[in-house]
């Protein structure tokens, strides 16, 4: 046990668990956050009340009362979230319940972190488990959502973790192995919709190694042995989740179909892509590509696209490059592809709405987090093997992650390579200059300092989230606690937020050029916000 | 061969290092003010009071307000639904146009009209679409009687509080036999009328295809359904019958365009149209 908690995958949890509780009050609001935070202090409320009094708990009056909201997703996360704000605000009182929700985020955030550290080092050695980890953390749209109460990170950390744990177990065939594989991906099924498509890429890659196990004989083809596992996982998976999310029980077939109906007629959201406003028909295969090859610091995709590289090689055969020499090392690196392409090609080549940058794929990014410590460990190679060689080339590496990390702190979600040309350069090839109706920290400072006593305050061309927003950034005391988020054109302060996925943006900057601007909010010289005044 | 590898990746590490580190810099200074009065004394000779003209600074506003002050009126971004513009002027700072305007064609090179400015002249191609139904649909006033057509729909929009066949959807429907992406637009109940209004559109011909599904076509219902259009051109009746297959009819449109959809029996009026200004 002790030599357990020696682990330095721990350090790193908790390094980064910190790190990320440390900088939330940074972090503006989603217009997810008014959903998720809401229903995990509701869920975890009635987790206590279950302690308390079991029998009145389990009322379905009471299941439908603190389960129905958010219903048209797994609890898991928002448990995490609603256990954050319970212990960080309502225990503790060390922080406003907004940031201490969003600890239950950190958490996931910190677990796959951990998580990337464990599997790198476990195939490449300490200096590029550290890198890869540190990579992470250091793609500035990944921090984030690892600090925002959504359900992104969450699944990428427990996609990881099914991940983690498949690769570990499905060759041990004993009921321990099979059990904590089912365990693991019961939990991610139970965190968001996409979990499953990492239970896929566990049977593309089954298939694929079983390849060899196909005979043609007299009889036709012999097909190989059926693992216990691909049975047991699904079914033990499902029976998970419908232990872990309450809102099912009375009626456990027909909410569950109203689940799947839900994400299977998803309403379509906007994207601003290659200069054109995509909604139905949904934007083309190659957004989640381009986005990805966009959004990254460019030294951290140079070290991807080298780990890639590696990882193709050895998946065919023509490298031999682990730390771990065995018949595993291609084998490793097929699982990885296969993840990978699952991860993202389910998004980019399946009939759903593409939007939201890249928040839709998150778990394709701990593979690439992995992948980059292969190409690091490549580049080592051109190194002399001089003890300065890990750090140097990690810092390297690492500078533009850094770097963006900085220019983008606040606006994290505008932040694209130096490749693309920075965010400006994205802006003329035709990306969205920002998402998610963020109301920025920095919006509601200059608001609170700007805004007369009890004046109005109108948001274009999406009011209605910030209404949403708002109320927390008063509890926080981002934003005065007398300004009214109301008014139309009539407010006092009309702020414009350049978001180019809804259509009347143009006509909304031309009917308000007349005001006088009082400020214009610029990330790399490109306008995110602009504050006009009254006539 | 591997050496050579080797040092093709050095390369490009260093090439990556300093392309992250360049991306720290400074932003350029903003132009003289001189420059933007320079370039937009060329604009205002050139362009006409009807071309658009769009500021291309990669997201910055850097010389809109000097260009407003010199009667010009520079966007932002293209408005939407972009069938409207048919000349386009681009100018900014950036040498290239931006993203996303294939549906224009320059008419001649790209020209520094002062220093670290340059100006595009783009043309839509003649005889293009203008304006498409499909596109303004969102941006349309749409009723039945005194219910507000304003309910999300995946392909349009709905009526709340009516039934599911009330709403105006992007869909496809068969006539004749064969398939066509229209509007469906179901005529309300006891002869209301469903009135769209897609406010001002672009002067030019109509062209508007209609007709009813062929499931409707076969249906006891012999009641045509009658579509009315209104713009500054005056009121024009259409009628849907029966089996007449998807009728295409042109007419003059201007100013605001105003369609209202009515069928003195409504059960099962499957109606679909199609409509867009050349």
């Amino acid at each position: 046990m002790s030599a357990r908690l020696r682990n330095p995958a721990l350090l790193v949890f908790f390094l980064v668990f910190v790190a990320a509780a440390l900088t939330l009050p940074e972090v503006g609001v989603t217009d997810d956050d008014d959903f998720y935070l809401p229903a995990g202090h509701s869920y975890f409320r009635w987790s206590r009340r279950v302690v308390s009094e079991p029998s009145a708990a389990l009322r379905q009056d009471q299941l439908d009362a603190h389960w129905s909201p958010n219903r048209e997703h797994p609890p898991l996360a928002k448990w995490f979230i609603g256990l954050g704000r319970y212990l960080g605000h309502e225990l503790s009182g060390w922080m406003p319940a907004l940031d201490a929700g969003r600890l239950g985020t950190c958490f996931f955030f910190a677990l796959v972190v951990a998580l990337i550290f464990a599997l790198a080092r476990e195939r490449l050695g300490l200096g590029p488990a550290i890198f890869a980890a540190a990579a992470f953390v250091l793609i500035p749209r990944l921090a984030f959502h690892g600090r925002v109460a959504t359900l992104d990170m969450p699944v990428a950390a427990m996609s990881t973790l099914f991940f983690f744990a498949f690769w570990r177990l499905h060759r041990t065939r004993s009921a321990k192995a099979i059990l904590l594989m089912t365990l693991a991906f019961g939990l991610a099924l139970s965190t968001k919709l996409n979990a499953p498509f990492t239970l896929l890429a566990c049977g593309g890659f089954w298939l694929l190694e079983s390849l060899p196990e196909f005979r043609r004989n007299r009889e036709g083809i012999q097909l190989p042995d059926l693992p216990l596992w691909l049975l047991i996982i699904p079914v033990g998976g499902l029976l998970i989740q419908v232990a872990l999310w309450p809102w099912l029980w009375p009626d456990v077939i027909g909410r569950f179909s109203e689940y799947v109906r839900f994400h299977t007629g998803h309403y379509p959201i906007y994207l601003f892509y290659e200069g054109q406003i995509w909604e139905r028909p949904f934007a083309p295969w190659h957004a989640p590509f381009a986005h990805t090859w966009a959004v990254l610091p460019t030294s951290l995709l140079f070290a991807a696209l080298v780990g890639f590289a590696v990882l193709l090689r050895q998946a065919f055969g023509f490298e031999r490059f682990d730390e771990r020499p065995g018949p595993d090392e291609g084998m490793f690196a097929r699982y990885l592809l296969i993840h990978g392409f699952i991860a993202i090609g389910t998004v980019a080549f399946s009939p759903v709405p593409k939007y939201g940058g890249i928040k839709l794929f998150l778990p394709f990014f701990p593979l690439l987090a992995i992948a980059m410590g292969f190409g690091m460990k490549r580049l080592l190679e051109c190194l002399p093997k001089k003890p300065w060689a890990v750090p140097v080339l990690a810092g390297l590496l690492l500078s533009g992650g850094a770097i963006d990390s900085w220019k983008f702190r606040g606006q994290a979600l505008s932040s694209f390579g130096a490749h693309v040309g920075g965010l400006s350069g994205a802006v003329q090839r035709g990306y969205e200059r920002q998402y998610y109706d963020v109301f920025d920290r920095h919006m509601a400072r200059w608001l609170s300092e700007n805004t007369p006593k009890s004046g109005r305050v109108y948001f274009e061309p999406n009011h209605k989230e910030y209404v949403r927003s708002g109320p927390y950034l008063k509890r926080t005391g981002d934003l005065r606690s007398d300004i009214r988020l109301r008014g139309g054109h009539r407010a006092d302060i009309v702020v414009l937020t350049h978001e180019r996925r809804w259509r009347t943006f143009a006509d909304l900057a031309e009917k308000l050029k007349h005001r006088p601007v009082l400020y214009e909010h610029r990330v790399d010289g490109v306008v995110l916000w602009t504050a006009f005044g009254r006539d | 061969m591997t050496r050579l590898l080797d040092y093709a990746l050095l390369l490009g590490l260093a090439v990556a290092v300093l392309l992250s580190a360049a991306g720290f810099m400074p932003q350029a200074p903003d132009l003289p003010d001189s420059a933007w009065l320079k370039a937009g004394r060329t604009l205002a000779k050139r362009a006409s009071r009807q071309d658009t003209i769009l500021l291309n600074n990669g997201g910055s506003t850097e010389g809109l307000a000097l260009l407003r002050d010199q009667e010009l009126k520079p966007l932002l971004a293209l408005p939407e639904p972009r069938g409207r513009v048919q000349k386009l002027w681009v100018l900014g700072r950036r040498a290239k146009p931006p993203a996303g305007l294939d549906a224009f064609h320059p008419t001649g090179p790209a020209e520094a009209v002062a220093p670290g400015l340059t100006l595009w002249s783009l043309q839509r191609p003649g005889g293009s679409t203008l304006w498409r139904a499909s596109e303004a649909l969102e941006m349309a006033a749409i009723t039945v009687g005194k219910t507000r057509c304003s309910g999300h729909h995946p392909a349009g929009r709905s009526c709340p509080g009516l039934p599911d066949w009330m709403r105006v959807t992007r869909e496809q429907v068969t006539i004749s036999g064969r398939s066509h992406h229209c509007l469906w637009a179901h005529p309300p109940a006891q002869g209301t009328p469903l009135v769209i209004d897609f406010g001002p559109v672009p002067e030019g011909e109509l062209l508007l295809r209609h007709g009813l599904s062929d499931a409707a076509s076969r249906s006891g219902n012999t009641s045509p359904v009658e579509l009315r259009i209104f713009s500054a051109h005056g009121e024009r009746l259409l009628r849907a019958h029966n089996q007449a297959g998807f009728q295409a009819e042109r007419l003059a449109v201007k100013g605001r365009l105003k369609l209202k959809i009515r069928a003195q029996k409504d059960g099962m009026r499957h109606y679909c149209f199609s409509a867009e200004i050349r």
